[in-house]
C-alpha cells in the first residue's frame, strides 16, 4: 500500500442512475406508483365506465317513458276514436247527416238532423276530451263538424281541402280501414298544431263513413317537455320527417319557438340523433346536437305518430360529475406523488447514505489514511457494518504500523545478508581469481625447475653418452624420467583443475587427420622399443580432415598410445583411424588397440576416475599419474566425442575414441559471459577503439560508423582497458606503440582479464609493408621447456640456407638461456643471449641475428616492449621473432594470445578497408564462437 | 433484477392478467338456433330465410359481435314436417341451451311449435307473413299479420281491378284464416266472393279449381296456395286460357323466390303484395342485396321473407346489445320497442302484440322476376294480428274448429 490513490467519491448526484439511493429511489416508486397509478386509473376508468353508463341508462329510462306516454297517448286516443267509431248511434248519425247533406247545409233537413244528432255528438267529443269531431262519407264530403265552420258540405278528396292533414287521414282510414293518427298541421283556425284521429265507421259491415277528432299538441308537448331527470340542460326533442329535412313537432327546452318552425336537414352535420331516430333506429350516445353543442342522448322512433325522439342532455352537465373526480383524483395524485417521491427519497437516502459514507471511508483508507472513521448509528445491518468497518480499520492500521516495522527489519536482514552476500562473492571472485593467478603462476613455477631438470638431465645423458660414462646414465634416465612423470602429473593436475575451474576452452582447428596421426606415431616411437612391442598405424588415405581441438586430440591420443604401450609387452599396439558416418554427422574414429595385459571388469569401471589406475600397484610397476584418461575423456566430450574402452583381461584393451568430424563446440565447454553470447556479429556490434592519435581515432570513428557499427573511443590504454571492462565491447582495436601502457601490455591485460579475454583485438600500427607487419607481432609461439622438435621445425622455417643461423634468446631464465642454447647449437645455430629486452636491444646494435627466440615475461622490459622497440627500428624490423613463453597456461591461450595479435594491420588510409574486414571477421568469429 | 427490460417484462404481465382477468367474464359466444326445412317441400323457399338469418349473424360477427360475444348459430333441419319442428326446438332449448330460435315458415309449424317455446317460456323470432289471430308471449313475429299484407291488397284490388273476388289457396290454417280475413273485409266493402276453393298442401292437380275460376269469371283471384302446388296451379291456370290481362291473380304467398321456379313470361302483369321486394329502391336495399347475392350467388333473389329473417336477427342483436346478456326473458323484454332502419323502410316491434310495424307494398310481376312496386304505404302499418271484424273470442273459435276439423293439425290432412 505505497501508492496514493485520490479516494473514488462519486461527482454524480446523491440520486443518479447508478447509485444506491437512485435505484432504491427508483423501485421505491415503482412499487409504490406503480400499483397505486394502476389502481388510480382502474378506479377512475371503471368510475367513468360507470358514470356513462348510468348516464345513459337514465337517458333510455326517460326515453322510454316519454316514448311509452306518447305513444300510449297515441293509443289511447285511437282506442278512445275507435270506441266512438262502432257507436251504432255515431253510425246512423252519419247516414242521416250524408243524407241531409244533398240539400246543403242550410237546409231544413239537414238542420233536423243536426239539432237531433248535435248534442250527443257534442258530449262525445267534450268527454272524450278533443277539440273538435268530423264526420265524412266514403266520398269525402265533409258532413258534419261540431265547431262547425266553412268547411262543413265540402269534399275532402276532391275540395279545397284535398291536402290537409284531414284528408290525407280520412283516406287511409277509409283504405286501411284503421283508426289512423295524422301528422300535425298548423291551423290558421285555433292558431295552433293539430292533428287528426280518423276511424272507419261501419254498419251492417259496410263502411259507411268516417269519423275524426281533432287532436292539440297540447298534450304530447306536455309530455316532450317535462324535463324530470333531465338536470339544466336535457330536453327531448320530436321531430318528423318531410322529404329531405325534420320538422321539430314541438319547442325544445333551448328554444321554445322551434315548434313546427325549425328544421334541420337529413344528412347534415347537426341533430344526427334527430336525424337517426326519424329514419327508424333505435340508440344511445354521444352526438352533436342541432345547437351543435356536444351531447348524449337517446333516441327512438315512436311509430304512432312517425315520429323520430331524443331525449337528450349537454354532455357537460352529464359528466360533470366525473369531470370533478377527475380533477380531483388528479390533484390526490399528485400530492400523493410528491408525497411517496419525499417517503422514497428519504428513506432511499436513509439507506443509502451510510453505504455512502462507508464507501467514501473505504476509498480514502484506501488512499493512505488509515485513520478514517465512520459514524456507528443504528442497530441494523448497515450499523453492524459500519461497527465491523472501522473494527476492521483500526485492525488493518494497527497491522500496517507493525508491519513496516517488521518491513523495516527485514530489509536490514536482507541488505545484512546480501552485504555478506557481496562479500562472499567478492571472497569468491577473489579466490577464484587467486585461483587462476595461482594456476598461471603454478604453471611457470612448477615447470620451470622441472625444466631444467629434464633439460638438464637430458644434456647430462648425452654428454654421459658422448663421454663414455654410461655407469651415470640409468641414474640420469632415472633422473629424466622423474622430472617427465612430475611434469605429466603436474600438467594433468593443472589441466585437470583449468577444466574443473571452466577455464579449459575447446579451440577448434581443421587437421588432416594422416598427418596428425603420423605426428603422433612420431612422438611414441620410442615408448614403443620399450617393452619391445609392435606399433602399426592404419589410416585410410582419404580419411580426410578432423575439425576439433587438436592440441586436445593429440594429447589423448598420446596418453592412450603411451599407456598402451606402458601395460603390453611384446604384443601388438594398434592406432587406427576411421571415418565413420554416424547419423546425421560424420565421426572420426581412433582405435588404440593393445594385446596387453588388459582389465577386468571391476577395473574398467573405475580406469575412466581420477587417480585411480586399474590398482594400486599399477603405479608402482607401470608408473603414469591416473590423470591421463580421466582428462582424456572429458577432452573428448568437450569436443562432442567419446572415449569407450572394451578390455579382456590377459587379452588387451582397446580405446575408442570418436569425434565429431566436423566439430562444433558442446554448450558446456565454453562458458562466456552472457553479455557476449547476446552480441552479435556485423554491424550494430560495438568496436573499442584504443590509439593516441586523434586523428586516427576520428578516422576509425568514422569508417566504422558507416558500416554500422557503434563506436567507443580511448585515448590510452589505461583508459582502453577501463572501457573494455565497462562496456564489453565485440571487438577492440588496438594501438600497438602508445606512450604511457604499449598495446602489448594492453593486450596481455586484456588476455590476463578472463571477462576480456575473449574479445578480438585487432592490432593497429604504422606499417607500410603488409607482410612485415604480420611478422611485427608473434609469428610463432613455442612453450617451454622447448621442445626440440618443435625448436626444429620453427627453425626450418626461419633457416635460410648456407650460412649460419645466429639465434638471438632473450630470456631472463638462464636455465631456459641454458638449455636453449645447448638444444641450438645441436641444431648448428650459434646462439646468442639476453637476459631482458633491453640488453636484448644491445646486442641489437652490435648484429642481427636470424632470429629471435622471446619470453615475453621478463623483467625490465618485458617481451611486448622489446617487439615494439624492433619495430620501430628500420634494420631489426625484418628479424623473425619467436615467442617463447610459459606465461599461460597451455598452449591454447598462448595461440589465442598469437590468433588475438595476429591480424596486424597498418593504418595508412589505404589499409582501412582492410582493417574494417579484420574487425568484421574478428567480431563475426566471436559471435560464431560465442554461440557456439 | 435491476434491468428496464425485466421491469417492462414485469409491467407488461400484471397488465395482462388484470385485463384477460377483467375480461375473461364475458367471451362466452351467444349461440342461437336457426330452425327451417333445410329439407322436404317446404327446402326450396325456407333455405333461403335460413340463408338470410346467417347472413345476418355474419354480419353481426364481423362487426366485433353483440358486447364483444361472438354470436353462434345452431342450423337444424325440420324437414317440413311439423312435428321435427316441435322436436327440434324443444332440442334447441334444452340441449343446445340456445337463448333464442328463429324458425318455421308455415304456420302448422309455427303452431306446433309456440306450445314447446311456451312451456319453456323461451322465444322464437317468426319472420313469415301469416294469418295472425296469434300473439304469444314467446314469440315475435316480424312477418306481416294480415292487415299489413292481406287486407290492403283486397282493398287496392277492390278499388283498381274490380269487386268480383275467386279466392283459391291451399288448405291449411293460413289460407283458410286468411280467406275469413278477406270475406269480411269484401262484405265490409261491399264486393263479391264469387269462389274458394282449397287445395292439398303439396297437390299437383289444380285442373278442378281452374274450371272452377273459368267458370266463375271473377275480376281478380285472390291466392294462398303455398309452395309447388303454385306451379301447378298456374300451369293449369294458363292452359285454360287465364292471363293477367283478362284476370290478374293476387298472391300473397308468391314472391321473387316462388318466380324462380316457375314461368315468369306467364306470370307478368299478375300481382303480389308484401312488406318487402327486392326493386325497392333505396340504398340500405340495394346494399342489402348486393351482400346477399355476393354471399350466396348472383343468381339467387331476395324477397320478404329474406327480409323478415334478416331484420329479425338484427332487431334481436340490438335487444341483446340493450340487455347486455343473453338471458331469454331479458332480451324478450329488450326486443320490445327495438326499431331500425331496414331494407324495406321503418320496422318497429310493437310492444304490446310482438309484432311489428312494417310499410306495406304492392307489386306486379316484371318479366325479369321482379316487382314493380304499385302502391307503397310509406310508413310503417301497426300490426293487428286480430282483425277488427269479429272478436278474439270468434277468432279462436274459428281456428279451434279448423284444427279440430283436421284431426288436431293445422292443415288438411288429405283423404286417406
Amino acid at each position: 500500500m505505497t501508492e496514493r490513490r485520490s479516494p473514488e467519491t462519486s461527482t454524480a448526484p446523491f440520486f443518479s442512475r447508478r447509485s444506491l439511493a437512485g435505484r432504491l429511489l427508483w423501485w421505491f416508486l415503482c412499487i409504490s406508483l406503480l400499483p397505486l397509478g394502476v389502481a388510480t386509473w382502474v378506479t377512475y376508468a371503471t368510475t367513468d365506465a360507470a358514470v356513462r353508463r348510468s348516464v345513459a341508462e337514465n337517458l333510455r329510462a326517460i326515453a322510454e317513458a316519454k316514448a311509452d306516454q306518447i305513444e300510449a297517448f297515441a293509443r289511447e286516443s285511437k282506442k278512445g276514436v275507435s270506441a266512438i267509431s262502432r257507436s251504432p248511434e255515431l253510425a246512423r248519425a252519419l247516414e242521416a247527416y250524408g243524407g241531409a247533406l244533398a240539400g246543403g247545409v242550410s237546409s231544413p233537413k239537414y238542420v233536423e238532423v243536426d239539432r237531433a244528432n248535435r248534442p250527443f255528438l257534442s258530449s262525445y267529443t267534450e268527454s272524450a276530451g278533443y277539440p273538435d269531431l268530423y264526420l265524412l262519407t266514403p266520398n269525402g264530403d265533409l258532413v258534419f263538424e261540431v265547431k262547425a265552420g266553412a268547411e262543413v258540405g265540402t269534399n275532402f278528396l276532391t275540395g279545397p281541402n284535398r291536402g290537409s292533414q284531414l284528408a290525407k287521414v280520412f283516406d287511409r282510414a277509409k283504405t286501411l280501414l284503421e283508426t289512423e293518427i295524422s301528422d300535425f298541421e298548423y291551423s290558421s283556425r285555433t292558431g295552433s298544431h293539430v292533428a287528426y284521429i280518423a276511424a272507419p265507421v261501419y254498419q251492417g259491415g259496410k263502411v259507411i263513413g268516417v269519423v275524426a277528432f281533432r287532436l292539440s299538441n297540447a298534450a304530447i308537448a306536455a309530455i316532450v317537455n317535462n324535463y324530470t331527470g333531465l338536470g339544466r340542460t336535457g330536453e327531448t326533442l320530436v321531430g318528423s320527417r318531410a322529404g329531405d329535412h325534420i320538422t321539430f313537432v314541438a319547442p325544445t327546452r333551448h328554444d321554445p319557438r322551434a315548434g313546427f318552425s325549425r328544421k334541420i336537414r337529413i344528412g347534415g352535420a347537426s341533430g344526427e340523433a334527430l336525424q337517426r331516430a326519424v329514419r327508424g333506429m333505435r340508440g344511445g350516445g354521444a352526438f352533436t346536437d342541432y345547437r351543435n353543442v356536444e351531447s348524449v342522448g337517446a333516441w327512438s322512433y315512436l311509430p304512432s305518430l312517425r315520429w323520430g325522439m331524443v331525449v337528450k342532455i349537454d354532455a357537460d352537465e352529464a359528466f360533470a360529475p366525473l369531470a370533478s373526480y377527475r380533477r380531483a383524483t388528479l390533484i390526490l395524485g399528485v400530492l400523493l406523488v410528491v408525497a411517496v417521491i419525499g417517503v422514497a427519497g428519504f428513506l432511499a437516502r436513509s439507506i443509502a447514505e451510510p453505504l455512502v459514507r462507508l464507501t467514501r471511508a473505504a476509498a480514502l483508507i484506501s488512499g493512505g489514511d488509515l485513520k478514517q472513521r465512520v459514524p456507528e448509528s443504528g442497530q441494523d445491518e448497515i450499523g453492524e457494518l459500519s461497527r465491523a468497518f472501522n473494527r476492521m480499520t483500526a485492525d488493518l492500521s494497527e497491522l500496517y504500523e507493525t508491519i513496516e516495522e517488521k518491513v523495516r527489519t527485514r530489509t536490514r536482514e536482507l541488505q545484512d545478508a546480501n552485504e555478506q552476500l557481496e562479500a562472499t562473492r567478492e571472497q569468491a571472485e577473489a579466490a577464484n581469481r587467486a585461483k587462476s593467478t595461482f594456476l598461471a603462476n603454478m604453471s611457470h613455477e612448477l615447470r620451470t625447475p622441472l625444466n631444467a631438470v629434464i633439460g638438464y638431465s637430458e644434456m647430462l645423458q648425452e654428454e654421459a653418452e658422448d663421454t663414455g660414462q654410461e655407469a651415470m646414465i640409468p641414474d640420469l634416465q632415472k633422473i629424466n624420467s622423474a622430472g617427465k612423470h612430475l611434469l605429466e602429473l603436474i600438467n594433468a593436475v593443472l589441466d585437470l583443475s583449468k577444466i574443473e575451474a571452466g577455464k579449459m576452452d575447446v579451440y577448434y582447428e581443421t587437421a588432416e587427420v594422416g598427418g596428425l596421426l603420423r605426428g603422433v606415431a612420431g612422438i611414441v616411437e620410442p615408448l614403443a622399443a620399450k617393452n619391445r612391442n609392435r606399433f602399426e598405424v592404419i589410416c585410410p588415405a582419404d580419411i580426410g580432415d578432423l575439425r576439433a581441438d587438436v592440441t586436445k586430440v593429440r594429447q589423448t591420443l598420446l596418453n592412450l598410445l603411451s599407456n598402451a604401450f606402458k601395460f603390453t609387452h611384446e604384443g601388438t599396439v594398434t592406432l587406427e583411424a576411421r571415418r565413420e558416418p554416424a547419423g546425421k554427422a560424420e565421426s572420426i574414429v581412433f582405435h588404440v588397440r593393445d594385446t596387453g595385459i588388459g582389465m577386468t571388469p571391476e577395473q574398467q569401471a573405475k580406469v575412466f576416475e581420477e587417480f585411480s589406475q586399474a590398482d594400486a600397484s599399477t603405479t608402482r610397476k607401470y608408473g603414469g599419474t591416473g590423470l591421463g584418461l580421466s582428462i582424456s575423456r572429458k577432452f573428448c566430450r568437450m569436443m562432442g566425442g567419446d572415449i569407450v574402452l572394451t578390455s579382456e583381461e590377459g587379452t588387451g584393451s582397446t580405446f575408442t575414441v570418436t569425434l565429431p568430424a566436423d566439430g562444433k563446440p558442446v554448450e558446456e565447454s565454453v562458458e562466456l559471459p552472457e553479455a557476449a553470447i547476446a552480441l552479435k556479429a556485423g554491424p550494430g556490434s560495438t568496436v573499442l577503439v584504443i590509439d593516441d592519435d586523434e586523428s586516427a581515432r576520428d578516422l576509425m570513428v568514422r569508417h566504422l560508423s558507416k558500416d554500422g557499427f557503434s563506436v567507443v573511443t580511448a585515448a590510452s590504454g589505461d583508459d582502453g582497458l577501463r572501457l573494455a571492462r565497462e562496456m564489453k565491447p565485440d571487438v577492440i582495436t588496438l594501438d600497438v606503440m602508445m606512450p604511457r601502457t604499449d598495446g602489448w601490455t594492453v593486450l596481455a591485460a586484456l588476455k590476463a582479464d578472463p571477462a576480456l579475454a575473449a574479445i578480438p583485438v585487432v592490432m593497429t600500427t604504422m606499417v607500410d609493408n603488409r607482410t612485415l607487419g604480420y611478422a611485427l607481432g608473434v609469428s610463432e609461439y613455442l612453450t617451454k621447456p622447448i621442445d626440440r622438435s618443435r625448436l626444429s621445425e620453427v627453425l626450418e622455417k626461419f633457416r635460410r640456407d648456407g650460412r649460419d643461423f645466429t639465434v638471438l634468446i632473450v630470456d631472463d631464465s638462464p636455465s631456459i638461456r641454458e638449455m636453449t642454447r645447448r638444444t641450438l647449437e645441436k641444431e648448428a645455430c650459434r646462439v646468442l643471449e639476453a637476459e631482458n629486452g633491453r640488453r636484448a636491444l644491445e646486442m641489437l646494435e652490435n648484429g642481427l641475428p636470424d632470429l629471435i627466440l622471446l619470453d615475453l615475461m621478463m623483467p625490465e622490459m618485458d617481451g611486448f616492449e622489446f617487439v615494439e622497440e624492433t619495430r620501430r627500428n628500420e634494420t631489426w624490423r625484418g628479424i623473425p621473432i619467436v615467442v617463447v613463453t610459459a606465461k599461460d597456461v597451455t598452449e591454447d591461450d598462448l595461440r589465442r594470445l598469437g590468433d588475438a595479435a595476429r591480424a596486424i594491420v597498418s593504418k595508412g588510409d589505404d589499409q582501412v578497408e582492410h582493417l574494417l574486414a579484420q574487425i568484421r571477421t574478428l567480431s563475426a568469429r566471436t559471435g560464431q564462437t560465442a554461440e557456439e | 433484477m435491476g434491468t428496464s427490460s425485466t421491469k417492462l417484462v414485469c409491467l407488461a404481465v400484471s397488465a395482462f392478467l388484470l385485463a384477460s382477468v377483467g375480461c375473461s367474464a364475458t367471451r362466452t359466444p351467444i349461440r342461437v338456433g336457426i330452425l327451417h326445412s333445410m329439407s322436404g317441400t317446404m327446402a326450396i323457399s325456407e333455405a333461403a330465410v335460413a340463408n338470410a338469418e346467417t347472413m345476418a349473424i355474419d354480419e353481426i360477427n364481423a362487426a366485433g359481435g353483440i358486447n364483444g360475444r361472438r354470436v353462434e348459430a345452431v342450423i337444424v333441419d325440420g324437414k317440413s314436417d311439423a312435428a321435427t319442428f316441435a322436436a327440434e326446438a324443444e332440442r334447441l332449448i334444452t340441449r343446445e341451451n340456445v337463448c333464442t330460435v328463429f324458425g318455421c315458415w308455415t304456420s302448422a309449424s309455427r303452431r306446433t311449435v309456440v306450445p314447446v317455446f311456451e312451456k319453456y317460456d323461451h322465444l322464437l323470432v317468426y319472420p313469415l307473413q301469416y294469418e295472425g289471430l296469434e300473439q304469444s308471449p314467446n314469440v315475435v313475429y316480424t312477418g306481416a299479420a294480415p292487415n299489413q299484407q292481406i287486407i290492403p291488397a283486397v282493398k287496392w284490388c277492390s278499388d283498381n281491378i274490380g269487386k268480383r273476388f275467386f279466392l283459391v289457396g291451399s288448405d291449411y290454417v293460413f289460407p283458410r284464416t286468411a280467406n275469413a280475413i278477406i270475406r269480411d273485409q269484401i262484405t265490409a266493402m261491399g264486393g263479391e266472393i264469387v269462389g274458394e276453393e282449397y287445395l292439398l298442401l303439396g297437390s299437383r292437380d289444380a285442373d278442378a279449381v281452374v274450371r272452377k275460376i273459368v267458370e266463375t269469371k271473377p275480376a281478380v283471384i285472390l291466392n294462398t296456395i303455398n309452395g309447388d302446388s303454385n306451379i301447378s296451379f298456374f300451369r293449369s291456370l294458363r292452359a285454360a286460357g287465364i292471363t293477367p290481362d283478362k284476370i290478374p291473380t293476387m298472391s300473397f304467398s308468391l314472391a321473387e323466390d316462388e318466380l324462380r321456379t316457375l314461368d315468369v313470361a306467364n306470370m307478368v302483369g299478375d300481382f303480389a303484395a308484401w312488406n318487402y321486394f327486392q326493386s325497392i329502391q333505396s340504398e340500405g336495399n340495394r346494399e342489402f342485396v348486393r351482400r346477399f347475392k355476393e354471399k350466396f350467388g348472383a343468381n339467387r333473389t331476395t324477397d320478404d321473407p329474406v327480409e323478415a329473417g334478416y331484420i329479425g336477427v338484427k332487431l334481436w342483436a340490438q335487444a341483446v346489445a340493450e340487455a347486455g346478456t343473453d338471458d331469454v326473458r331479458t332480451i324478450r323484454e329488450h326486443i320490445r320497442r327495438q326499431s331500425l332502419e331496414a331494407p324495406s323502410g321503418i320496422v318497429y316491434v310493437d310492444p304490446e302484440t310482438q309484432h311489428t310495424w312494417k310499410v306495406v307494398r304492392i307489386g306486379r310481376i316484371r318479366p325479369d322476376g321482379q316487382f314493380d312496386i304499385v302502391w307503397n304505404s310509406e310508413s310503417p302499418i301497426r300490426p293487428i294480428p286480430f282483425p277488427v271484424y269479429r272478436s278474439r273470442a270468434q277468432w279462436n273459435e274459428l281456428l279451434t274448429g279448423l284444427n279440430a276439423g283436421w284431426g288436431g293439425a293445422w292443415a288438411n290432412p288429405g283423404k286417406k
